[in-house]
This record gives C-alpha cells, sequence and structure tokens, in this order.
C-alpha cells in the first residue's frame, strides 16, 4: 500500500494538509490537488469510495468537513487503505480530542508528526493506535521538558 | 468520535505567537491583506534571523513554523533553510523537532541542501536517544536520497538488527531501507541482505514486521529472486495470526487482528510462485480456507470491522488467482465474486468487479465459470456510479468470446449511446478491438464501425478509421459491401465528418463496384460526396479532392464537374487544398498514362501485424486509459495502423500552414495515408508555394551535406559499391570508402544527416530513440536527371536487433525523394551494425550499394551516475578477462581531453563521472545498458587514461557481460582513435 500522497481538504476545497511522498514538481501539486479536488468534492454520495485516475487509484473518505484523500497504486488494497485513514482520524481524534478543522489548522506542525508516526515513505509504519499515542506523549513530554524553554511570547 | 476532552500536551506545547499568527490571516478580509501580512511578517523575521544575534532556540523554532506555515499556504521562500538546518545540531528535541518537521516539508531530495545536513543525520543516528534516532530516521524517509544512502546505510541497516534498538528505531529504519532503495534502485540486493531481513521476521513487535513486510514486497516487487527464504517465515506468521489466533492484544482492529499485516503478509506470496510442501504450501491452503470462513462475519458489524475482514479476504482471493493450484477455493472465490456482484455496498461491488477481471483472464476454466454473471455484468455498466461502470466495461471486455462477442458488442452500442462523455473513449476502443478480434465476417465489422462513428464519431480516433480503411483494401469480399454501406450511410443529413473520410476513401477506391447501380452511379456517388465538401474541415476537403481525382481515373464522364472544383480550388487559402487542386487539374488534363498509374487502386497494406488490434495494447489495459492517448497520437506509428502513415500526416492535419513544405513530400499520398511513395512526377513550377516547398524539403539533407563533408562535392560517377563487409577495415585509399565510413561513424555520434552520397543517389537519415525502441526515417534522394527504377533496398535484423522496415515505392524520379520509415527494438547486445543494401537500376547498368546502418549499442546506452565511492566499489567486482578488457592504442590526432569528454558523453550516451579520477588527463564513466541477454540490465564502467605527449591512451573496460564490453571497446577505439 504504498502512498504517493496524501491531501486533507475541506469542504470548500480548501487544502488543510499535504503530504508527498513521491517526486512531483511544484506545479504537479498544484495541478493534482486541484484536480483531485474536483473529482472528489464533487462525487455524489453513496458511490465507491475508489476512483481511477491517472495510473494511480485515489481513495478517499469524508469524515464531517474534511475528505482524506490517498493517491496509491493501482494493485493496491483499497479496503484496507480506507481503514488507515479511518486509523488516522481515530489517533487524530483521541489526540486532539474530537478533533475538527481548526486544530489541524492551528497545529498544523502536530499533525505532520502524527501522521509521521503512522505513514512513513509512503507506507505503513505503525498500526496499533495504542503506541503511536503512547509514543506522540512521550514526545511531548519532551518538549515540554527540555531546560529552558521560553514560555514567554514576543 | 467520542472523547472530548482535550489534551492538555497541546496548550503545554503549542507556540502563542505562531497561533496568533494563524488567525491573523485566517481573519484576513481579503486576499491582499493576507500577502499583506506574510510580506511584514517575512520581512520581520529575515531581519530577526540577519541581526539579532542573541535569538533563542524558541525564537527559531516559532519563526520556521511561521514560516512553513506560510510556504504551505503558496508562498516562497527564498530564506529560512539554513536555520531550520541549524535547528537540527540542537540538543533539544522541540527544537530539533521542528528541525526536521520543516526540512520535510521545505527540501526534496534534490535539494541543494541535503548534503549539509547529512552530518546531522549521522550524528542522530550514533545519538543515545530513541527520539533523536527516529527523527533522523524519519527525515530520511521523507527525503533521503542517494547520497544519504551511500553514506548512512551501513549504519542504518546495523540499526535495524540490533537488538539494543527499540520497535520505534527499528520500524523506521526499514522503511529508510526502502526509501534509499526506491531511490537507488538494486542499493539492497538479496546477497548481501537476505539473512539479516529474514532474521527480523522472529521480532515479536507487529509494527516492526509491518514496515518490515513493507519493505520485502517492495524488493520483492523488483525482483523476487532470492527473497525466497522470507516464504516459510511468512506463512508461518499468517498461520500464527489466523489459525493458532496468536498475536499482541493492542493491534486487534475492530475484532480483526491487524489487518494490514495479514494483507501484507498475504500480498508477499504473490510474487512467488505456490510454495511448495517444504515451503509450507499445505499450511497455506488451510489458511486461505479460514479466511474464507471467517469472512462469513463480515456480513454484520460496524463498517470498520467489514471493511477489515473484506480487505483480507480479497487480498486472499487475488493470492488464490495468482496461485491457480486449488480448484476448490477457486470455486469458492467464483461463488463469493458472484455475490459480490449484487451487494448494496458500492465498494464492494467496485473490487468484485474488479477482482472478476483478474479472475475471468486467469483461464478457459474461470472464465467459463463466471459466464452466468454476464447478464449482471451488463446491468453493473448501467450503474449511477462512473467507477463501477468502468470495472464493469473492462470484464466485459475480457469476458468477451467468440459466442458472446456480438451479444455484448450489440449491449456496448446501445450503451455508447446514452455513456456520459468521460467513458465513451474507452468505450469506443474497446468496441472497435472487439469487433475486430472477434469479427467472424468483416461487414459485421463494418457494420459496428460505421455504427459507432454515427454514434460517436467525436471519440473515433483516426487510427480506428485507419483500420477499418485498411481491412477493407485487404478483403475482397467487403470491398463491394462497405462502397454501398458507407453510400448509404452518408445519405443521412448530419454525417459525421469522420464517417464523410471514410465515405471518401472508401467510394474513391471502390465506388465503381456500385456504380452499376443506378441509385449509386458515379454522379450521384460525386454529388452526395460533394454536398457534405462545404461543411468539413482541411484535411477532409483535401482528401475529398483526392477522391475525385480518383473518380475522373474511374469515371471519365465525372471529368468536368471534378476539374470544376479543381479550377475553384486553384487560389484556395490552404496551401495542401491549393496545391492538390492544382495538381490534379493538370494530372486530369495532361497525361492519360500518368494519371493512371498515380491514381490506380492502392494495393493492399502489407503489415506485418495485421492481426494485432487497432489498439490492442490501449483496451487490454483500461487502466492506462490516459497515457494511451499520448501513445496513439505521439510515438504511436511503429506499431499497428499507422505503420502505414508517414509522420507527416498528423502534423498536417493540426497545422496546415506550418508543415507545408512536409506536407509537400506526400502530394502523391492523395488520402494522407502514406500509401503511394512515389514522388510527384509533374512539378507545377507556376506554383511559387510548392517550389518553395520542395526546396526546403529537401534542406536538411543538403545543409548536412555541407556540414559532414565541407565542400568536397561527390564527383564520383557511382560504380557499384560493396562496403558491406567492414568498411572501417577494407577503408584503404578509396576516396569513397573513406568518405562512407566518415559519415557512419559521424552518424553513430548524432541522430540525424547525411548517410552516403554520389552523384545519383543521397542517402539520408534522421533517428529517434527512446527506450529500446528506435525509429528512423531514411530519405532516399534521386540527384541524377534520370529515374531510378526497380528501387529496392534490403534491410535485415541481427541478432539483438529487430528491424522493421517498411516497403517502399519502386521508382525515384529525377530530383524526387522518396522516405522509408524503419522501426527498430533492442532486445540483447549487440555488435554490429545493421546492412542496408538498395538495389536500382539506372539506365544502362544495375547498381548496388551496401551500407552499415549507424545504429549502435550505445544509441540504447543511459545515464548512470555513480559517485566516486560507488564507481570503486563496482569497479573492484569485476576483473579478469572476457568482462574486463584493455587496449592501448595511439591516437591519430592530438588528444584533447574536452573533445574525448563530449564525443563519450554526448556522442556515445556515456556518462563521463567527473572527480572520481583527479588526474586530469584520465576520464572515468559509466552507463547502464538496460537490455542485457539475460534480461537484466548491465552496468558498464569505464576507465581511459592519456598520455597527451605521447598521445596515448589506455582504455580500460569493465562489466558483467563480455560481449558489452568488447562492443564498447570498439567503439571507443573507432571514435577516439
Amino acid at each position: 500500500m504504498t502512498f504517493h500522497f496524501l491531501l486533507l481538504l475541506s469542504r470548500q476545497g480548501k487544502t488543510r494538509l499535504t503530504k508527498w511522498y513521491s517526486p512531483f514538481t511544484t506545479k504537479e501539486k498544484s495541478r493534482f490537488t486541484r484536480e483531485i479536488g474536483n473529482m472528489v468534492l464533487n462525487r455524489p454520495p453513496k458511490l465507491c469510495n475508489f476512483l481511477e485516475w491517472k495510473e494511480y487509484k485515489i481513495i478517499f473518505k469524508r469524515y464531517a468537513s474534511l475528505y482524506f484523500v490517498v493517491c496509491c497504486d493501482r494493485d493496491d488494497n483499497e479496503l484496507i487503505v480506507l481503514e488507515i485513514i479511518h486509523h488516522f482520524v481515530e489517533i487524530l481524534d483521541r489526540y486532539f480530542g474530537n478533533v475538527c478543522e481548526l486544530d489541524l489548522i492551528f497545529n498544523f506542525h502536530k499533525a505532520y508528526y502524527i501522521l509521521d508516526e503512522l505513514i512513513m515513505a509512503g507506507e505503513l509504519q505503525e498500526t496499533s493506535k495504542k503506541t503511536v499515542l503512547r509514543l506522540i506523549s512521550q514526545q511531548d513530554t519532551l518538549l515540554e521538558g527540555g531546560p529552558g524553554e521560553h514560555k514567554v511570547d514576543l | 468520535m467520542s472523547m472530548s476532552v482535550t489534551n492538555p500536551n497541546i496548550a503545554k506545547t503549542s507556540m502563542r505567537g505562531l497561533t496568533n499568527f494563524i488567525s491573523d490571516l485566517r481573519n484576513s478580509p481579503s486576499k491582499e491583506n493576507e500577502e499583506k501580512r506574510v510580506t511584514k511578517e517575512m520581512a520581520h523575521i529575515r531581519k530577526e534571523f540577519k541581526e539579532n544575534k542573541n535569538i533563542d532556540g524558541y525564537q527559531r523554532r516559532k519563526y520556521v513554523c511561521k514560516l512553513v506555515y506560510m510556504y504551505m499556504l503558496g508562498y516562497e521562500l527564498d530564506f529560512g533553510h539554513m536555520e531550520a538546518v541549524t535547528l537540527l545540531s540542537s540538543t533539544k528535541f522541540s527544537e530539533k523537532q521542528i528541525g526536521y518537521i520543516a526540512l520535510g516539508i521545505l527540501l526534496n531530495e534534490q535539494h541543494e541542501m541535503l548534503p549539509l545536513i547529512i552530518n546531522s543525520f549521522k550524528e542522530d543516528l550514533l545519538a543515545r536517544s530513541d527520539y533523536f534516532q527516529s527523527l533522523a530516521l524519519a527525515a530520511i524517509c521523507n527525503i533521503g536520497g542517494k547520497e544519504v544512502a551511500e553514506f548512512l546505510s551501513p549504519l542504518i541497516q546495523k540499526l535495524l538488527i540490533a537488538n539494543t534498538s527499540s520497535p520505534m528505531v527499528k520500524k523506521r529504519c526499514a522503511l529508510a531501507i526502502l526509501r534509499m532503495n526506491r531511490k537507488h534502485i538494486g542499493f539492497v540486493s538479496p546477497d548481501s541482505w537476505v539473512e539479516r531481513l529474514v532474521s527480523v521476521l522472529d521480532e515479536p513487535d507487529f509494527g516492526v514486521l509491518t514496515s518490515l513486510m513493507s519493505l520485502l514486497i517492495e524488493l520483492a516487487s523488483e525482483n523476487p529472486v532470492g527473497w525466497e527464504p522470507a516464504i516459510p517465515k511468512v506463512i508461518y506468521l499468517l498461520k500464527k495470526i489466523i489459525i493458532n489466533k496468536e498475536f499482541p492484544k493492542e493491534y486487534v482492529y475492530y475484532h480483526v487482528t491487524c489487518p494490514w499485516l495479514q494483507v501484507k503478509l498475504l500480498k508477499f506470496l504473490r510474487y512467488f510462485p505456490a510454495p511448495d510442501e517444504s515451503q509450507g504450501g499445505k499450511v497455506l491452503g488451510e489458511i486461505l480456507t479460514a479466511i474464507f470462513a471467517q469472512s462469513e462475519s463480515a456480513k454484520a458489524g460496524t463498517v470498520n470491522h467489514k471493511n477489515s475482514l473484506n480487505a483480507v479476504l480479497f487480498e486472499a482471493i487475488n493470492l488464490i488467482i495468482h496461485l491457480d493450484n486449488d480448484p476448490v477455493l477457486l470455486k469458492q472465490t467464483s461463488l463469493l465474486l458472484g455475490r459480490f456482484l449484487t451487494v448494496k455496498e458500492t465498494n464492494i461491488r467496485y473490487l468484485g468487479l474488479e477482482a472478476m477481471s483478474h479472475f475471468a483472464s486467469l483461464s478457459n476454466e474461470t472464465s467459463i465459470m463466471i459466464k452466468k454473471y454476464q447478464d449482471t455484468v451488463l446491468l453493473s455498466l448501467k450503474d449511477s456510479d462512473i467507477s463501477i461502470r468502468r470495472r464493469a466495461l473492462d470484464l466485459l471486455y475480457g469476458m468477451c468470446d467468440k459466442n458472446t462477442c456480438k451479444h455484448i458488442v450489440a449491449e456496448l452500442l446501445s450503451y455508447l449511446q446514452t455513456a456520459d462523455y468521460a467513458i465513451r473513449e474507452e468505450l469506443v476502443i474497446k468496441i472497435a478491438n472487439l469487433a475486430e478480434k472477434f469479427a467472424s465476417n468483416y461487414s459485421w465489422y463494418v457494420d459496428v464501425i460505421l455504427q459507432l462513428i454515427t454514434t460517436a464519431g467525436d471519440f473515433v480516433s483516426d487510427d480506428i478509421w485507419f483500420r477499418v480503411v485498411k481491412i477493407v483494401t485487404n478483403h475482397e469480399d467487403i470491398q463491394a459491401y462497405a462502397a454501398s454501406t458507407v453510400f448509404n450511410a452518408l445519405q443521412s443529413r448530419n454525417c459525421h465528418e469522420t464517417l464523410i473520410k471514410v465515405g471518401g476513401y472508401i467510394l474513391g477506391e471502390f465506388g465503381h463496384l456500385i456504380a452499376d447501380n443506378p441509385q449509386s452511379s458515379p454522379l450521384v456517388q460525386f454529388n452526395i460526396l460533394h454536398s457534405k465538401f462545404n461543411t468539413c474541415g482541411a484535411p477532409t476537403k483535401a482528401l475529398l479532392l483526392s477522391t475525385y481525382a480518383k473518380f475522373v481515373n474511374l469515371f471519365p464522364e465525372l471529368t468536368q464537374q471534378t476539374q470544376e472544383v479543381f479550377k475553384q480550388h486553384q487560389s484556395y487559402i490552404d496551401a495542401e487544398i491549393q496545391q492538390r487542386a492544382c495538381e490534379y487539374l493538370n494530372l486530369t488534363s495532361l497525361n492519360e498514362d500518368l494519371m493512371q498509374t498515380v491514381l490506380d487502386v492502392i494495393p493492399a497494406f502489407i503489415d506485418a501485424k495485421d492481426n494485432s488490434n487497432t489498439t490492442s495494447n490501449t483496451a487490454n489495459n483500461s487502466n492506462m486509459i490516459n497515457s494511451q492517448d499520448s501513445k496513439i497520437s505521439s510515438g504511436g506509428y511503429n506499431q499497428s495502423p499507422q505503420t502505414q502513415i508517414q509522420p507527416q500526416v498528423q502534423p498536417q492535419a493540426q497545422n496546415q500552414q506550418q508543415n507545408v513544405s512536409t506536407n509537400g513530400l506526400d502530394l502523391l499520398d492523395p488520402f494522407g495515408l502514406g500509401l503511394t511513395n512515389q514522388q510527384p512526377t509533374q512539378q507545377p513550377t507556376q506554383q511559387p508555394v510548392y517550389q518553395q516547398q520542395q526546396a526546403e524539403s529537401f534542406s536538411p539533407i543538403q545543409n548536412d551535406t555541407v556540414s559532414s563533408f565541407g565542400q568536397q562535392q561527390g564527383g564520383f560517377n557511382s560504380p557499384t559499391i560493396q562496403a558491406a563487409g567492414s568498411p572501417i577495415s577494407s577503408g584503404g585509399s578509396d576516396p569513397m570508402q573513406i568518405k562512407i565510413l566518415a559519415s557512419y561513424k559521424r552518424l553513430c555520434l548524432v541522430t540525424e544527416g547525411v548517410l552516403y552520397e554520389d552523384s545519383m543517389l543521397q542517402v539520408g537519415l534522421k533517428s529517434e530513440y527512446q527506450s529500446g525502441q528506435g525509429r528512423l526515417m531514411l530519405y532516399y534522394g534521386n540527384s541524377s536527371t534520370f529515374p531510378l527504377t526497380n528501387f529496392n533496398i534490403t534491410l535485415n535484423s541481427i541478432a539483438g536487433l529487430t528491424l522493421q522496415p517498411q516497403s517502399i515505392a519502386p521508382v525515384i524520379q529525377p530530383k524526387a525523394q522518396l522516405q522509408q520509415p524503419v522501426t527498430f527494438t533492442c532486445t540483447a547486445e549487440f555488435t554490429e551494425s545493421p546492412i542496408i543494401t538498395i538495389n536500382f537500376l539506372t539506365p544502362g547498368k544495375p547498381i548496388t550499394i551496401s551500407l552499415r546502418l549507424p545504429i549502435v549499442i550505445s544509441k540504447f546506452f543511459e545515464p548512470l551516475r555513480l559517485s566516486s565511492g560507488d564507481f570503486f566499489a563496482r569497479w573492484k567486482t569485476i576483473s579478469g578477462k572476457p568482462l574486463e578488457i584493455q587496449e592501448i592504442f595511439k591516437s591519430t590526432k592530438p588528444i584533447d581531453i574536452q573533445s574525448y569528454n563530449r564525443v563519450i558523453q554526448e556522442g556515445l550516451n556515456i556518462t563521463v563521472l567527473k572527480q572520481v579520477d583527479p588526474n586530469p588527463n584520465n576520464i572515468v564513466a559509466s552507463c547502464l545498458f538496460p537490455f542485457g541477454s539475460n534480461g537484466q540490465p548491465i552496468n558498464s564502467y569505464i576507465r581511459i587514461e592519456t598520455n597527451p605527449q605521447a598521445n596515448m591512451c589506455r582504455l580500460t573496460i569493465r562489466s558483467q557481460s563480455a560481449t558489452l564490453t568488447n562492443t564498447i571497446k570498439n567503439l571507443l577505439i573507432s571514435h577516439l582513435q
């Protein structure tokens, strides 16, 4: 289940998070984001969660106001990719506590490192929710525990 | 989602300045305001970075975060990367972490800064903290490239195996290795890795196993050979999970044990043949049966539970189809897939159709097993979901056979009428292919294609109608039927332009077969075509003019009407049409013999691949529908119907004006199909446009003549030249031989130019190479004042190189030119260049010229960039004859390293590696030949040491193929000496 990229799109088509695992140029990235946004957002409900696009497959799922979109290879297992998305959402939800779009906007750097715990080099890395959350919270402890951290903003 | 307690860590670890900044941007009333705010912030941060000497880690972290955020919004960053790098070297986790996250977003593997941070990676990998190691590994997974692989792979390999490494580190190591291998294919070879990687399969941690399986799948997908030792362990792991039910609790996901790992384990096995008894083949059968049994519970439960079970089930089905060795399981599979076709969940229906396509293509038996679902699949064509419709179409295409084809094609045609635009093109191609593939009689085929054109003319590509024309031309028994069918179709008031083209062509060729019927008399045929003339685009008009010219030849009674049309177009704005009108007018009024020769019936098409379908590559694999377009329209004419089409045809249709010069070559190819290769026998000199065209069409060759031979224009009275043997060695004193050899050698390095020239004949060529395929356009120009007759070319394939020349016309008129496309494929190493033999008659005597074609193995080389370390590591693995050859030679001209570099790099496509050898008089180079006879790409490594004082040169070449080593040696000596 090689991911080529992952996009989080709002219902209005705004990009909330992008992660590219395969090399694309900046131009391609913005074109793909637009193209896929159109395909996914305009798709009527109740249809299947898979779209064939270029030589890839797009697998997506909507959670509240956010679309989680993954681009992977044609021979990847579609259902398991759907469950990876769900797994990611559950972890975000557990971490942020009822995650909403704003959490991801203001804590974009956290969203990235949570994603890194889960998916690395386009491949699933860890499948235990408990382990992922434990690792993240240990790192958070390191963040605040470091000596001489400033808490005052300029 | 349930929990609503906010994680206290979020508040504690957030940066207020960053939060405020993001709020500000979000609240910007307009894009301009946002830009203003961004500009201001950038200026502020730039100033801080530049001037604030006391900037601390927290501030730097915050600023870098802000920069990343702006970058994510789409603003360009021209600074800040260095600051992110500075964060990496911090000892504080918080700063390091942001540094790594920023670099992961801002850099890519080609970034110039990457070499700078490899050292930071190394330090963190060596650190005693799991977390520092993890951060560095994550960055390598994100942006690691070849350099990283070269410098850090031993360290990462060690970390993967070490007992002291935590699972967190191990799983990232596995993925870092995967990433490095992707950027540096072949870097993880089974010889040195298999034992260690397989030992990691004993690891109890499921996270490590999941990552490791990703790596193993990647490696096996590249080349499964060598990774077999993993098979028994993979089967054992499956057994442990599925049958023994031993697993850590936290890896249960909605009552399914780590479905991800199960899927990966099953997928891995798909890269290998069915495992035998010793590898656990029998156990695998039990496992697959158990998966079928447990999938029964997928009918109930949460959607996640069902998805997980079905994900494993579909992976198992794919494996069963791949193994193809268990009739019971295959039978179960077919029943299950049949059931999936009618379930409510769209996802499952989609996957069912997809799997059934694989199943159908397996064997005759399997395709019979699913025949009974054909009607259900036909229904799916009308599903509201385009993804489902696509799968259904694909499956029907695969299910089609001789017996069902008429039914399926009829269904597809009726579906075509209502199908949406997104799928029409694919549908049209598939229908055309099926119709041709299973046609029991060609009249049915003609009907289907005409119906395609009528229903969805816009989606019928040129290939399809070229194909129907070709088939009609080659099958005498349907010509009359085709003529009367198109004639009837043309009666409709709104004909698609493609129909007019087909009609024009077929009536022009075979209209006489139905001319006896008063309803379709010559005049009626002409009138019906001409009634459409004004509504057509220029290419169709041009084609119709040719049809009219053909009519004149067949039905003299039409002379007046058609000549009237030609006259009207004598000064038409489009050059091509103007030209045709003028020429046809002359042709039809001056010389009857000539007219009869030129406008004679097109002979049957010769096509080596006559059995292959128009677009078979295309339609067999609908997955590639996007790339198809480009294949068909661009490079496609290597392959099928286009074999007969000269490359000029397509630009002509697209852009008349710019391509007049090339169009000039096709004058007597009245239908633009490249059928008659004869050159215009008459030059209507009153047409200035045309004269210019002629001049231009010859120009590439003539320009080259000057450049390659200087002023030396051959005044040789061409004797019979036998240069075939070996022009190099036989190149004695004969000036003709020297000239031939010089041209050949020069063309070995460049793509176009003159290959041969004497007072009668000039042979020029242009070539193109792309991944194992090549295309040559040979130009034969008659420079004499008499026609060259019985013109005949012999060109044979050699070992490793398959050539497909096209036939050409037997006569070249004075001052005219013929073109001959030759396509060829490289399948293995080859040492010699193919020989082309040209025979023709001049008034008085026969002439034979044999030449070597400048197709050499280096044309197929691909770049191979290696670092110094890499080069020597590989260099050392090969030594001794015959894989290594060393040769010393004296150069005939003063040695110039710069020009050597150019010849090697640009002429011979061998990558010169700078900075490997510090001696400026030496050259180190390498190249990749992708089509080795063992099925593997072959790398070659080259060293050239020169002594400019003595004008001596020593070559050393090493590669895994003795043939290749020797061929490279010969090439280098011939071009450097």
